[in-house]
């Protein structure tokens, strides 16, 4: 297969309709247009990272903005993943470089990065097994015993999810399977993937290839996590969860913090909005880390903005987190900084998503 | 009190060995007349295990006891002795003018060497023979490492359940302690053995080779007819795995390792010729440590096929319950999503079905929930799904066919006394010429299916009693058509029955499913079905779960262009099936 220097023209060149093809869900053009490309000897990478992957973010950054609906990403999100079907469906079976299992975290349903870290992996040889979105710890321990493939590739779009991650690595640890860690859930850098003590973290499916290729683990004394029994506070928060999105429901009357236009809101359940805000100071606690909290309420901010939907639910929320976690330094200070975050005119250089 | 001019020496040097305490050493009342002898101190010194030399500012040697001169045969009272001062010397080379410890080999013993300056710029040389002390804790260091390793070797061992995982686990151990290479080969199946190849501090490798290939000692330690450690001839290791790699392979030695009965597998220790071989095993490997090395790999090998057997034959079982994958079906568009209650098995009692019309007019669907969770529910979800796939050659009416399933449910009832009453809905769904989609839906005690309308949604009660439990149940029917990008969502009471909210009890409802699924109708089948079932189980995020499944039967907005096969986009695996590559088609 060649490499046409044109090849950045092509994706280019078929970027516009397809994303157009998204946007009508039109998966009939959008895969035509993606196969297209492999029958132009592009390689599948490119067209699933490139194309694929590229169109999601746009996707992403579109909802956020208040501009497409729910519907029109998960319409134009399920045509994305019939894409990466077709194209898969091209790619001969893999086998030889050895077998990877790839999963969703226990409550992570963003299944599309790990469908197209699967297919890049088949692409380069690897047999793949994909278990889907939100894998239960046991449900994949189970698994890793039963099948024994060389390395389990874990995908956290989330950082939510890390006090899960943090549980179902150990368990595929335990089972002896070296973790390959990925996805925008684990910090810019995979920052939080080392803290939970992964074998390996890689930024894209490509580079996960070549990491997979040096076996980082092989001979190496096994990591370690570097939270342990993570701080009282994470297990008193969960303990409070259900008291602290109580009072906050009930400081809102009924209404959701992330109400908004009635064709896009940004949230409509007060139970579950205000459970968002708590669970993702629990995993800004659990990992001792207030920048995660603060990049969560920089993304919360701008899409709140974008629907013209005021933070003052947001601060009514809280305002009941604080008082009910009186006793919990580390995370009233990442409440406090929060609320400052949130004052007009206040600009952070982080959190960029 | 200075005795610094109290002389210890002989007579042959005037100065003084500076002592610090008296204790030891009594001052004699007066320097002591000819003739030169030793002195009472030299006497006493003489009469220690421990060397001492004593050296002035200049370096001259001015006393040395008999240890001190039979470990240092060159040295020489009264002069500076350079070759034996500087043996010591070179061995505190670190710490020129301090006080300083060091160790230093001479003539293969071990000695200790410790220099103290003195006042006057004198200087005390204490050598202790230190070889014994040293054998006894190198063996306890030795030892050490042998129950390190074998401690991380068990544990290493105790992970992984899956017999390939083991075997490399084993290799790999092997190799990086005992060996330049070790090999690890399976008990025969089939007429082939799986073997596992790991290189000192390099790369594993596995492959598959003819059970007739194999060395006669191999193969005899395989079969449990040897089961001591033996050794390898080089001959013999001329075939893949055990060819040699680079230089010289001296030899291997090969040791059974005991399972349940007959051995679990054979580990082969390759070793090189060159002497420098840089692992424990170039001095020749420790048979006891090789042998206890054997026992755990044996027993961790033994629990891992053991395991392997026993999901076989739960996957084998299981295959015939797990949920379909979706049929193709030409003008109707489906999507599922299915998590069962019992996460580790993928199997539970809600189950769905989707056949297609063999005239090719459309599809018969089902989906429903067997009383029961886990394995149990499981079993009848299979029987109840085998019969519909049954009857409906008979029977194409979704209310004759529930009338039929429940009598078959009885008889099987009354049969084996198995409770296994179910709700269900069943329905056909056939195209129309304008491009919608006619459902008949008939239902048994089943939650209402939700129709995601254009402009709206709203439920179909179609109600029905349970299905298997009263002979005289009564069904009834409804019919609705569906517009192009309009759905039908059938789901279990996993869904409205999930629990969660602030206190963890409240169930999820039918309000708010119906008002997740407003404005969906632009959506795929397929992401109806994902956003069902994400939010019953973020609603349910804290508390036990129960079995989910959700069906999906769309009009489709986009028909499929002329002659365009369908095949090259439904790849998109249920969750749960392997996406090894099986399905590719092109
Ligand atoms: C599609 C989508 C969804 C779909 C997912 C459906 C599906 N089948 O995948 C659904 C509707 C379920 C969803 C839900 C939610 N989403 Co969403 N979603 C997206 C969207 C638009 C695309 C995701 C995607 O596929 N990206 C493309 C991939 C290719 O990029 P990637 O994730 O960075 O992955 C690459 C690398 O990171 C890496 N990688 C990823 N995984 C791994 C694993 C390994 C092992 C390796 C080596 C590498 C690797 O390789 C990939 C390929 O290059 C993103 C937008 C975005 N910018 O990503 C939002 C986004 C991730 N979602 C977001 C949010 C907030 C949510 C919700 C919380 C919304 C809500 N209020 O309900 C829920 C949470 C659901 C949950 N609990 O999981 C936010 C996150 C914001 C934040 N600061 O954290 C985003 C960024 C949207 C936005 N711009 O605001 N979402």
């Amino acid at each position: 297969m060649t490499a046409p220097p044109t090849l950045p023209t092509r994706l280019e060149s078929v970027a516009p309709e397809f994303f157009d093809a998204l946007g009508r869900a039109d998966e009939w053009r959008a895969c035509e247009l993606a196969v297209g490309l492999l029958g132009d000897g592009v390689h599948p990478a490119d067209v699933l990272v490139g194309l694929v992957g590229a169109a999601a973010r746009r996707i992403g950054a579109l909802w956020e903005a208040g501009e497409w609906s729910v519907a029109q990403e998960h319409a134009a999100t399920c045509v994305n993943e019939r894409v990466v079907a077709a194209v898969g469906a091209r790619i001969p079976a893999g086998g030889a470089r050895g077998s990877v299992v790839v999963g969703c975290l226990d409550g992570e349903w963003h299944a599309l990065p790990a469908r197209i870290v699967s297919e890049v992996l088949r692409a380069n040889g690897w047999a793949v097994t994909f278990l889907g979105a939100s894998v239960p710890a046991e449900h994949l321990a189970s698994y890793l015993h039963q099948y024994g493939p060389d390395v389990v590739a874990l995908s956290c779009a989330l950082p939510i999810h890390l006090p899960a991650a943090h549980r179902t690595i150990v368990a595929a640890q335990r089972t002896g399977t070296p973790v390959l860690a990925g996805g925008p859930g684990f910090g810019a850098d995979g920052r939080w993937a080392r803290r939970l003590g992964v074998d390996a973290w890689a930024p894209g499916p490509v580079e996960a290839v070549a990491v997979l290729d040096q076996q980082p683990w092989r001979g190496a004394a096994p990591p370690v996590a570097t939270i342990t029994a993570a701080s009282a506070e994470y297990a008193g928060l969960t303990e409070r969860r259900g008291a602290l999105v109580g009072a906050a429901v009930d400081a809102l009357e009924g209404f959701s913090p992330f109400a908004g236009p009635p064709g896009n809101p940004l949230g409509s359940d007060p139970v579950q909005d205000a459970g968002q805000v708590v669970d993702f100071l629990g995993a800004a606690v659990y990992l001792s880390d207030d920048g995660l909290f603060a990049d969560y309420l920089h993304w919360l901010g701008s899409a709140l903005g974008a629907r013209d939907i005021s933070t003052g639910g947001l601060h009514a929320v809280l305002g009941e987190l604080a008082a009910g976690l009186h006793d919990f330094p580390f995370a009233l200070s990442c409440l406090r900084q929060g609320r400052e975050q949130l004052r007009p005119g206040f600009t952070n250089g982080g959190g960029e998503r | 009190m200075d005795r610094a001019a109290t002389g210890l020496g002989g007579g042959a040097v005037d100065g003084a060995l500076p002592v610090q305490g008296s204790a030891v050493v009594p001052a004699p009342p007066a320097r002591p007349a000819a003739p030169p002898g030793p002195s009472l101190a030299e006497r006493l010194l003489d009469g220690i295990a421990e060397g001492v030399v004593a050296c002035d500012a200049h370096g001259i040697v001015r006393s040395a006891n008999t240890t001190a001169v039979r470990m240092l045969p060159d040295l020489r009272v009264g002069e500076l002795s350079v070759a034996a001062m500087q043996v010591l010397r070179t061995a505190v080379a670190d710490a020129p003018d301090a006080d300083a410890d060091a160790e230093l080999a001479l003539d293969g013993r071990a000695i200790a060497v410790r220099r103290r300056s003195q006042p006057g710029g004198w200087t005390a040389w204490h050598l202790r023979d230190v070889t014994e002390e040293r054998a006894r804790l190198d063996s306890l260091l030795a030892e050490r490492a042998r129950s390190r390793f074998l401690a991380a070797a068990s544990s290493r061992l105790g992970l992984s359940l899956h017999p390939g995982r083991t075997a490399r686990a084993v290799a790999e151990l092997a190799a990086d302690e005992l060996a330049d290479a070790a090999v690890v080969v399976l008990p025969v199946h089939g007429g082939t053995v799986d073997w596992y190849r790991c290189e000192h501090d390099g790369p594993s490798s596995v492959g598959r080779a003819s059970a007739r290939d194999l060395p006669g000692p191999v193969a005899r330690a395989l079969a449990g007819l040897d089961t001591g450690p033996q050794l390898l001839l080089a001959d013999e290791l001329d075939a893949e795995p055990w060819r040699r790699t680079g230089a010289g392979v001296s030899g291997a030695a090969l040791m059974a390792l005991p399972g349940n009965g007959k051995p679990a597998g054979v580990l082969v220790l390759l070793r090189s010729g060159a002497g420098d071989g840089a692992t424990a095993a170039s001095g020749g490997p420790d048979v006891e440590l090789v042998e206890e090395f054997a026992q755990r790999a044996g027993i961790a090998l033994a629990a891992a096929s053991l395991y392997a057997g026993q999901a076989r034959t739960a996957a084998v079982l299981k295959r015939s319950l797990l949920q379909p994958d979706l049929p193709l079906v030409e003008g109707v568009a489906l999507g599922a999503a299915y998590r069962p209650a019992e996460q580790g098995m993928l199997i539970g009692g809600d189950f769905y079905d989707v056949h297609p019309d063999p005239a090719g007019r459309g599809a018969t669907f089902m989906l429903g929930d067997v009383c029961g969770k886990g394995v149990g529910a499981a079993v009848s979800t299979g029987r109840l799904r085998h019969s519909v796939q049954a009857l409906r050659r008979l029977e194409t009416d979704p209310v004759r066919l529930l009338d039929l399933l429940n009598d078959t449910m009885l008889e099987s009832t009354a049969a084996d006394d198995d409770p296994g009453f179910a709700t269900v809905v069943i329905g056909t769904a056939v195209p129309l010429e304008s491009g919608g989609l006619r459902l008949r839906l008939a239902g048994g005690g089943h939650p209402p299916p939700v129709l995601v309308r254009t402009d709206g949604v709203e439920t179909v009660e179609i109600g029905g009693t349970l299905v298997g439990a009263i002979p005289s149940a009564r069904f009834r029917s409804r019919t609705v058509d569906l517009a192009p990008g309009e759905s039908c969502v059938l789901y279990t009471d996993g869904v409205t029955e999930a629990r969660g909210g602030i206190d963890g009890r409240e169930e999820y409802g039918e309000t708010r499913l119906t008002d997740l699924l407003v404005g969906c109708h632009v959506m795929p089948a397929a992401a109806i079905a994902e956003r069902v079932t994400l939010h019953a189980s973020r609603w349910n995020s804290a508390g036990a779960r129960d079995d989910v499944a959700v069906l999906v039967v769309q009009a489709p907005l986009h028909a499929a262009p002329q002659g365009a096969s369908r095949r090259h986009l439904h790849s998109v695996r249920a969750a749960e099936s392997p996406a090894g590559g099986e399905e590719g088609t092109a």
